[in-house]
């Protein structure tokens, strides 16, 4: 009667551990560019706003991105992507990127927040920004390397919870920069902690 | 993997070496000419003839004196007389490593780097002695992987994708050969071979339909067990391979000389 009962014990332990993790671990995705469609030159959406932009083929003859130099910028209309508040440890641009050296990628991201402010009463309009700097030895010739970063307040503020409608994206630097399968997504993964 | 093809590999050396008996007979062109008797000098009745010298023909060799000639070997097909071999092979082999210029894309764009896929090859052999084997075909080579177990983004939004490498080659090989069962191989037996060889050929990087070409050089050691019985062959190959890449797309992504294995099993008709 024992070993059944801790055989029954055992068979319910390995099921839950098994089963126990609904959850997959990765950021969660909350806005997808692959930056794959053609229109006038451009990946479709997106508009040059300064200096030399083009879309170019990235790491293969099948896969497009977005090259930027000479000063160059660029920008794109977002579908009202929610973004969490820093209480939900934020938000994060990733991407596949390769930059000349002395040359930095910006992105700035156009949102307002979700809850009024508490002393004009309003939803402000803020811009979140997540800056890629330049790393010895690189060069935008290389692989396009995955790049995580932090959508951030200039201010140094929290950031709120808030509805993002547009992106930009610009260089700082005297260098090109391609980057290519653009995402937004939250910064807290989830962990299969029960 | 790697690893586990290279203990295998060792093991099996190991088992060969020790089960190894002597090597098959030396090769002859007439090991029948060596049996058979001498011819009696002109005039000689069967007496005389039978404790009479040698021929003095060179390069056959006769009895000793006294000892009693044995009648001519019955026709034995054995691997002489066929010396040729149609190799069918089948199997599965690394196609890609992360620790080069085109695996860390791969695995920086979410594919996974380790891509496995199925071998084929087309082989014709022949027996320049009784120990080597020389040969050389046509294989083709397939990989792929994709971008279904990314494991970045919890619910991707991104469509998966497929990177898929195709390498063809044309190949040559040298095999010394050991038959594990002394005295029985000529007609039917297990045999040992360590294979070296040499192979080149395109290769085609496909991803979203679109193929960039680029070359590839093999360079490829191997063990070899095989049952042959008249005239099929059926092997079983273990190999490690170097495999240079050269550099395919806009960023001329290849792969250094890398290691990459692969397991074969083998069919072939001799003649």
């Amino acid at each position: 009667m024992v070993t059944r009962l801790a055989l029954t014990w055992l068979v319910v332990a390995a099921t839950l551990t098994a089963a126990g993790c609904p959850c997959d671990s990765g950021l969660p995705d909350l806005f997808y560019d692959g930056l794959q469609a053609r229109c006038g030159g451009l990946p479709c959406g997106w508009t040059a706003t300064a200096g030399d932009v083009a879309q170019v083929e990235t790491f293969h003859s099948g896969e497009r991105g977005l090259r930027l130099a000479v000063g160059g910028a660029a920008e794109r209309d977002l579908p009202e992507v929610s973004l969490p508040g820093a209480f939900e440890q934020g938000a994060v641009v990733s991407l596949l990127v390769a930059c000349d050296a002395q040359t930095a990628l910006v992105f700035e991201v156009d949102v307002t927040r979700d809850v009024p402010d508490q002393t004009s009463g309003e939803r402000t309009p803020l811009t979140l920004v997540a800056r890629r700097e330049p790393t010895p030895g690189d060069s935008a010739g290389g692989p396009l390397l995955r790049s995580v970063l932090v959508l951030e307040l200039s201010s140094g503020e929290d950031v709120p919870p808030s509805t993002a409608t547009a992106l930009r994206v610009f260089i700082d630097g005297p260098g090109v920069c391609t980057f290519d399968e653009l995402h937004l997504a939250g910064a807290r993964s989830f962990t299969c902690q029960g | 993997m790697h690893r586990t093809l290279l203990v295998a590999g060792a093991l099996a050396l190991v088992t060969a070496t020790a089960t190894a008996a002597p090597p098959p007979e030396p090769a002859s062109d007439a090991p029948e000419a060596a049996t058979e008797p001498a011819t009696p000098p002109e005039g000689a009745d069967a007496a005389s003839a039978e404790q009479a010298p040698p021929a003095a023909d060179p390069g056959v060799s006769a009895p000793p004196a006294g000892e009693e000639a044995s009648p001519p070997a019955a026709q034995d097909p054995g691997l002489d007389a066929r010396p040729w071999a149609l190799i069918i092979s089948g199997g599965f082999q690394f196609n890609l490593m992360e620790s080069s210029p085109l695996g860390r894309q791969l695995l920086g764009a979410g594919y996974g780097a380790d891509a496995i896929g199925p071998s084929f090859a087309v082989l014709v052999q022949r027996y320049v002695l009784d120990w080597l084997v020389v040969g050389g075909g046509l294989d083709l080579r397939y990989g792929a992987t994709d971008t279904a177990d990314n494991g970045a983004f919890s619910g991707s939004l991104a469509p998966t994708q497929t990177s898929e490498l195709w390498r063809v080659a044309a190949s040559a090989y040298v095999q010394p050969t050991l038959c594990l069962e002394y005295g029985s191989c000529k007609r039917a037996g297990v045999f040992f071979g360590f294979q070296l060889g040499v192979a080149a050929g395109p290769t085609w990087w496909v991803l979203r339909d679109q193929a960039d070409l680029g070359f590839h050089v093999r360079l490829e050691a191997a063990l070899l067990w095989e049952v042959g019985a008249d005239d099929v062959i059926l092997g079983f190959r273990l190999a490690h391979a170097l495999v240079w890449q050269s550099g395919m797309g806009p960023r001329d992504l290849g792969t250094p000389f890398l290691w990459l294995p692969a397991t074969e099993i083998r069919l072939g008709y001799r003649w």
